[in-house]
């Protein structure tokens, strides 16, 4: 039943997303952005070659996917908010929320359509963006594995960040209240290793292990490390909990 | 068939419903009346597995909402007071969504929602997005979204708030037409949806059940005087009001009388109280014999469910002190 339910209600998510402007605006905005970010990458790529010393090979992914892929990571912070607050909030706002949980569906099933719907989004986007490293590869030599280890982080960490914006969509009355806060929160575990620099060093450890940047700059590398995956995994269950949670007290008020 | 249960519901220290037990079989319209914040919406919401309640089990189709919600909710069809829709999405489009939402069999999902379009006058709609369409035609698609499975049990909240008088004549055979395969619970505080739709009406005064009746023991209870009105000609000299109330209250087993003159100085309306059960024709005619008047009109006045909804609220005294006055 739930199985039914859950189908029924991705495609209708991802049938609204289409007719929206908001899909048609994160696509634009990423690969405009994107785009861009490749064209600078090439350009200084391109200076750093002519200015090294003959016979030596700049490497391409230290030197032109690391930034490219960390620049879009934190893009994607502020953009991924867009894919998800209008998920709940707007369900709420229009009373449709209170047809839904009518319907025969559990609250998990629920949460999930509604998270895998913007997980579908965000994922052909990342994939689209597969058309720089193929341009690269057409010239130049790609380590796809590196690159493979490069995604597998990013949809980690984008991953996340739709969860945390699904928490706050089911807590928020109006949607843009509801990016707001994604977009606050994800910035402040995007930023927080930035700022552990200044801080004393025990609790720059601290800070390091919960912050996105830190956590995803492994991967970046060429790394996945376990402690890195589980730390995105347990970010995904845990606001996937929490938004469960709320609609379960919800019901029992 | 809607089985409920003692059902009690608080919010922290606030009870908003006290043990409410009723039961609705196929084929009954169950009406809740009661002023606002009596306990009716959040009875629906319970009905309607949006809420759990506090204490007590409600069962749909002999399925406990509490422990199988999603077998339950398969069987139940709602329409909340104000119809929620997706400005995106056409017709079509949203009745097949609710369709595979709430579990029709995939191979008769387009077959249902045809017919729950061709059912509900939706055809001219059916490719036009929700967000083009008025108030009215989003109340038809309110009621397509509910029956589209086949409930057995459908719950309505206030349906015909909003409509124009035929909008809601239309929605009020529409919702007869169903009634024969479905248990129906519907909330109104429109007097004339409890009356042509409901079989039994349950009165819910501060989250309790003060009263369960048919529409018509509910009128005879509350019946204790019988009202009749008349129009009368005048014809001799010198006849005047006090005249014509004196004529009257003479009669025994009268109560009270109120005349109202019309357009014409000779007719009078008459508003007479009498004892319940009074035979009015062997009363009066002596008197308008004797005194020469013509009788125009005469009816008995029934009592409307506005009329009882206000004396089981208010009590008898301070409902009769608010009873609308004019004549006929």
């Amino acid at each position: 039943m739930s199985a039914q339910f859950f189908r029924a209600l991705y495609w209708k998510e991802l049938r609204i997303l289409a007719s929206s402007c908001i899909l048609y605006a994160f696509f634009t905005l990423f690969f405009l952005f994107t785009g861009w970010f490749y064209y600078q990458g090439i350009l200084s790529y391109s200076a750093w070659s002519m200015q090294a010393p003959a016979g030596t090979v700049v490497n391409v992914q230290q030197h032109l996917f690391v930034p490219l892929y960390s620049n879009m990571m934190f893009f994607l912070v502020l953009l991924l908010p867009i894919l998800t607050m209008r998920l709940l909030a707007e369900e709420r706002r229009q009373g449709t929320y209170s047809l839904l949980v009518t319907y025969p569906g559990s609250p998990m099933a629920l949460l999930g359509a509604k998270y895998l719907s913007a997980l579908t989004v965000f994922l052909v986007g990342l994939l689209g963006t597969g058309i720089y490293p193929f341009l690269t590869s057409l010239w130049g030599g790609v380590e796809w594995p590196l690159l493979f280890t490069t995604y597998l982080g990013i949809a980690l960490c984008g991953s996340a960040i739709l969860s945390m914006g699904l928490f706050f969509s089911t807590v928020a009355e109006h949607y843009l209240v509801a990016a707001l806060l994604t977009e606050t929160t994800s910035l402040f575990f995007w930023l927080i290793g930035w700022i552990a620099n200044y801080l004393p060093d025990r609790l720059t450890q601290l800070l390091f292990g919960v912050s996105f940047y830190y956590r995803l700059k492994p991967f970046l590398l060429g790394m996945v490390d376990t402690d890195d995956t589980v730390y995105f995994l347990n970010m995904i269950c845990v606001f996937l909990f929490l938004g469960y949670y709320l609609i379960y007290r919800e019901q029992r008020a | 068939m809607v089985v409920v249960e003692n059902v009690g519901k608080r919010f922290g220290s606030l009870e908003v419903l006290k043990n409410v037990s009723f039961r609705v079989e196929k084929g009954e319209v169950l009406t809740l009346l009661g002023p606002n914040g009596a306990g009716k919406s959040t009875l629906m919401r319970i009905l309607t597995g949006i809420l759990l309640p506090s204490t007590g089990v409600v069962w749909i189709d002999g399925i406990r909402m509490d422990s199988e919600p999603e077998q339950a909710k398969k069987r139940l069809g709602y329409l909340p007071e104000q119809t929620p829709f997706y400005p995106e999405l056409a017709v079509e489009e949203y009745l097949r969504f609710v369709a595979a939402a709430k579990g029709v069999d995939p191979a008769i999902q387009k077959e249902k929602v045809q017919e729950v379009i061709q059912r509900c006058d939706l055809e001219e709609y059916r490719n036009r997005r929700m967000g083009t369409l008025s108030k009215g035609t989003l109340r038809r698609v309110g009621i397509a979204q509910a029956i589209v499975n086949d409930p057995s049990v459908l719950v309505l909240d206030e349906p015909t708030s909003g409509l124009d008088p035929s909008q809601a004549l239309s929605f009020r055979e529409l919702i007869l037409a169903l009634r024969p395969q479905t248990a129906i619970v519907l909330s109104t505080h429109l007097m004339i949806d409890a009356s042509q739709l409901g079989t039994r009406v349950l009165f819910i005064h501060k989250g309790q059940i003060l009263l369960e009746d048919t529409v018509e023991g509910l009128k005879k209870r509350f019946a204790e005087r019988d009202v009749y009105q008349l129009r009368i000609r005048l014809k001799g000299e010198g006849e005047t009001e006090d005249s014509i109330l004196k004529g009257l209250s003479g009669i025994e087993g009268v109560q009270e009388v109120k005349a109202f003159p019309s357009v014409d100085p000779c007719v009078w309306d008459l508003s007479v109280c009498t004892l319940s059960g009074w035979n009015p024709t062997s009363a009066f005619l002596p008197l308008l014999r004797d005194r020469n008047w013509d009788l125009l009109e005469l009816h008995q006045k029934t009592m409307s469910l506005e009329e009882v909804f206000a004396q089981i609220t208010m009590g008898p005294e301070e409902a009769r002190t608010k009873e609308p006055k004019g004549g006929l």
